[in-house]
């Protein structure tokens, strides 16, 4: 008997727990044809390169928990006031002090430094963790980016930023401010007839990483570099003006800073982002907004890219955190299944962070198509999927859909929009994951469309829907476009379907008596609900120059139109659908569509008198797609090498 | 308050009821010393620093950060059981809790075996406790007080007395929450007959911590009361938590109490929570190798 009521109560309680959980959901994988190419030459940035590496502290030697910093400097730095920056409650900074064995105002200048055997000079990178139980030191994390990098002719610093660690908030601009300050001190070797790094540091191509908190930092440090005061108290003056060439943030947070108010402002550096879809720790792809904000000012040539990586976390970029993105008991709490391994994580990571500070701290530019078009190094990316952002210092807005509400017009003078049978055509922000109160601050344009005519002929299809970007000649003239040039535009398949379209009227009809003679139409039936659609999006771009002539492209040549990638952070789907209101981030894929392919297509189309842009929904019945982005860069030129895949 | 003032306030405030501790006598209205809660019984019946709701039956001052709504039921024995009910919410910045208690009996055995007085081994008796609590902290001190109303009905008597209870609580050393709380302040029974009775009037101090260690979460609490018996009565339990999912935890528990008469000293339990329900069960032991099985069922 009680055998019995032992095993029922198992039942009921097996039944109860897996009740509560879930199937591993994800998204179809289509890694396998997508990243079935590999069209760069050169040598993998992700694999190790000619240079030893050498490795050394510096530090305060005087650390109370890192024996590291204590016995084991090379060279020994000077403490630093952080206190401006980073404050907390008196009790908090007193068992932090305790803790520590310093307080905010004599924090030390602490890092492990990767580099490479040689005269150099060789160009820096400092590289920042961000926030992690304190006592669970993060910086040791990214010791294989070191050694990569440091084979590669970087030196790398992982900085020390530990004791700012823990219960703080708000403390990103110290973050900032403190990497600012290892580079006061990399001058001064560098600049010194001694020691290990004299005469060996490229100073005039400095790049900053940093991770989640530390993301976040990098852009600041960016922005406090060119300032003369710190925004939120002019009496703390800076003179830093270093040349930070490139930003890289690793799944970094947004806006725990906001100097004056408003989010930091980035300008004229190259910057990237990367940030995975399983990210259990911040959980939306905050940098997308930190993307959407760069500005390219000064003419040079910079570019921005962001990359969002299917199935990856917050933690497995540094080694020390792994896949505890929600601390100790994250597989309590998080869906750890779906995760890509550590290793693959790390692959992607060496090889983006690679190719990007080849391309932009060496200049090499055999790696710069590989930010315009992931497909082009499938051999290098572990597989999974990716959806990537792009834009570069040339690129010209032709419709952003921020600047009026008016769907009409374009973000300059002489561009007009247009719309022919579509569904759905509304401009509206597009909002991060977590919700409506975490905006990108960007506005994009919604386009749905069914090309089948309501009626009970369901095989009755009307003209294909479309959407026009129409180009007037000075504007056109002002571009200087040629075939070197590219359209880009930004877009995202979702899976919204709007409903058959209504019959054409018939105007030959009066309308007065169509009210007598017009039949009820029958009732409409409910239409069956449907599963997932998984048929694939395309749609055709057609290119019209000035003289009428057309040229057609499908846009699937120039990347994948892939819809919403499936995410399930949590092991419980009740958790997750009350937690976000979507169970997909809204991020747009970028296609670069060189006018020279184009023109290739239909020799008559002249790209430098393109007159319109029109996308043409011919090639699904029924659909939607987010459209923002769109323009038009005359210097894309070195991004289109190799073509498409 | 310094020391030089708080000494004398003290000994005016303990010296009636320490007079009136002299003489041990039946201990009534009986619901007053009997379990309130599963988890708290199986933790020893010390709940004067729980985070719980039944936390109103034995400290006000905790209702500042104890929430949601339980009930719970105990069979003592055939023809002899208990029941309780409390509920606490927020309140301008505090707390306020209500609950209830009731026992009774039907007379063919030592209904309440805490309290074995004549009374309650010859004739049919019932027992009520209702009580209205509310809680404030200031400067990190949180500080309650609950009215309640109790009675005891014995055959054809019944006694009725107000009754108020004092608490106050704080967390030191950032971990340990300590609670101290004067209960059953009011005027002793008056009964008809040669027997007299009086109020389970008692001072309790206590301490609770919990925190994790490696995949599961202890919790552990000790008190010491002063009763009229003008003894020292030292409890304690020890609670071991484990989660295998967010929002699901099991827990077991083991306490020891100073028994009274009738009573044992070990207490033990089980609970499940899922989410906001909590299913609770505690057995106390009983001399005679009779137990008392107490379910509960709390919500947050």
């Amino acid at each position: 008997m009680l055998t019995i009521r032992a095993r029922t109560a198992g039942i009921a309680l097996g039944l109860l727990v897996t009740g509560c959980t879930q199937a591993l959901q994800l998204s179809k994988d289509d890694s396998p044809t997508v990243l079935s190419h590999q069209l760069i030459g050169a040598p993998n940035p992700g694999e190790k390169g000619a240079f030893a590496v050498k490795t050394l502290y510096y530090g305060s030697g005087t650390d109370k928990r890192r024996a590291e910093y204590r016995d084991s400097v090379t060279i020994k730095t000077k403490t630093v006031d952080v206190s401006p920056f980073v404050s907390t409650e008196p009790d908090n900074a007193k068992a932090r002090e305790k803790d520590w064995g310093f307080g905010f105002s004599k924090v030390p200048i602490n890092a492990r430094v990767w580099y490479p055997e040689g005269n150099g000079p060789f160009p820096l990178v400092l590289i920042v963790h961000g926030n992690h139980d304190m006592l669970d030191y993060s910086d040791p994390g990214y010791g294989y980016l070191g050694e990569l990098l440091a084979s590669r002719g970087f030196i790398l610093a992982s900085v020390d930023e530990n004791f700012i660690n823990g219960n703080l908030r708000g403390e990103s601009d110290g973050r900032a401010w403190l990497l600012l300050k290892h580079l006061e001190d990399w001058k001064r070797w560098n600049d010194s007839s001694a020691g290990p790094f004299s005469h060996k540091v490229d100073m005039h191509n400095i790049g900053i990483m940093g991770h989640s908190r530390g993301g976040e930092a990098v852009g600041i440090a960016a922005a406090f570099n060119r300032l003369s005061h710190y925004p939120d108290d002019a009496n703390v003056k800076f003179n830093f003006n270093f040349d930070i060439k490139s930003v890289f943030a690793i799944a970094p947070v947004d806006g725990q800073y906001k100097p004056a108010g408003v989010y930091t402002p980035i300008k004229n550096v190259n910057y990237m982002v990367i940030h995975g879809s399983h990210d259990g720790d911040v959980s939306s792809f905050n940098g997308l907004r930190a993307f959407q904000r760069i500005q390219f000012t000064d003419g040079k040539p910079w570019f921005k890219a962001a990359w969002y990586v299917y199935r990856a976390n917050h933690g497995q970029w540094n080694t020390v955190w792994g896949n505890k993105d929600n601390g100790p008991r994250s597989g309590r709490f998080l869906d750890l299944r779906g995760l890509i391994t550590p290793e693959e994580q790390r692959q992607f990571s060496k090889v983006v962070i690679g190719g990007f500070l080849e391309a932009t701290l060496h200049g090499k530019s055999e790696y710069l198509p590989m930010f315009r078009d992931h497909r082009l190094i499938g051999a290098w990316l572990p597989k999974t999927m990716y959806i990537t952002r792009f834009e570069e210092s040339g690129f010209k807005s032709l419709a952003t859909f921020d600047e009026d509400v008016d769907v009409t017009t374009g973000s300059v003078p002489g561009v007009s929009l247009s719309g022919d049978s579509l569904a759905t055509w509304k401009e509206a922000p597009i909002n991060l994951r977590s919700g409506q109160n975490d905006p990108i601050n960007t506005n994009a344009v919604t386009l749905g469309w069914n090309n089948h005519i309501r009626g009970d002929d369901t095989t009755k299809l009307g003209k294909p829907a479309s959407y026009t970007i129409t180009l007037s000649d000075s504007l056109v003239g002002s571009l200087h476009l040629g075939r070197e040039a590219a359209v880009y535009l930004s877009l995202a398949p979702t899976d919204a379907k709007p409903g058959p379209r209504a019959p054409a009227r018939d105007t030959t009809k009066k309308a007065d008596s169509t009210k007598k003679d017009e039949k009820k139409p029958p009732p409409k039936k409910p239409e069956p609900k449907a599963g997932k659609d998984s048929t694939p999006v395309d749609l055709t771009v057609e290119m019209t120059d000035a003289s009428g002539h057309v040229a057609r492209l499908l846009l699937s040549h120039f990347g994948v139109p892939r819809r919403p990638l499936e995410i399930h952070i949590l092991r419980r789907h009740d958790q997750e659908q009350q937690r976000f209101p979507t169970q997909y981030e809204m991020v747009l894929q970028t296609y670069v569509l060189p006018l020279a392919e184009f023109a290739q297509a239909s020799p008559q189309f002249d790209p430098a008198r393109l007159r319109s842009v029109r996308l043409v929904f011919d090639r699904l019945v029924a659909g939607t797609v987010v459209v923002d982005d769109i323009g038009v860069s005359a210097t894309a030129g070195p991004f289109l090498a190799l073509g498409e895949p | 308050m310094n020391l030089r003032s708080a000494v004398p306030a003290l000994a005016v405030f303990l010296t009636p009821w320490l007079a009136l501790a002299a003489q041990p006598r039946p201990i009534l209205p009986s619901v007053l010393v009997l379990p309130s809660g599963p988890r708290t019984l199986a933790l020893g019946d010390v709940g004067i620093t729980s985070r719980d709701d039944e936390v109103i039956f034995f400290n006000p001052a905790q209702l500042v950060i104890a929430n949601g709504f339980s009930m719970s039921g105990e069979r003592y024995a055939p023809g002899s059981s208990g029941a309780a009910l409390s509920a606490v919410t927020r309140f301008n910045g505090g707390g306020i809790g209500i609950g209830v208690r009731t026992q009774s009996s039907d007379g063919g055995f030592i209904s309440a075996p805490v309290t074995p007085t004549p009374f309650e081994q010859t004739a049919l008796s019932s027992s009520l406790e209702a009580t209205v609590g509310i809680a404030q902290a200031y400067k990190g001190v949180r500080f309650g007080i609950a009215g309640k109303y109790a009675e005891q009905d014995l055959g054809i008597s019944r006694l009725q007395r107000g009754l108020v209870d004092v608490g106050a609580s704080k967390v030191v050393f950032g971990a340990y929450t300590v609670g101290v709380a004067v209960q059953n302040l009011g005027q002793d029974a008056d009964l008809p007959g040669p027997l007299e009775a009086e109020l389970p009037r008692q001072a309790t101090l206590g301490v609770s911590r919990g925190g994790p260690v490696g995949e599961f979460d202890l919790f552990g609490t000790a008190a010491v009361s002063w009763v009229r018996s003008n003894t020292l009565v030292p409890a304690g339990g020890l609670e071991v938590n484990y989660s295998w999912l967010s929002g699901y935890n099991i827990a077991l528990r083991a306490g020891a109490r100073r028994p009274l008469i009738g009573e044992e000293a070990l207490t033990a339990g089980a609970g499940l929570t899922m989410d906001r329900l909590s299913i609770d069960y505690a057995l106390e032991t009983f001399t005679g190798g009779r137990i008392g099985n107490r379910l509960g069922l709390r919500i947050r």
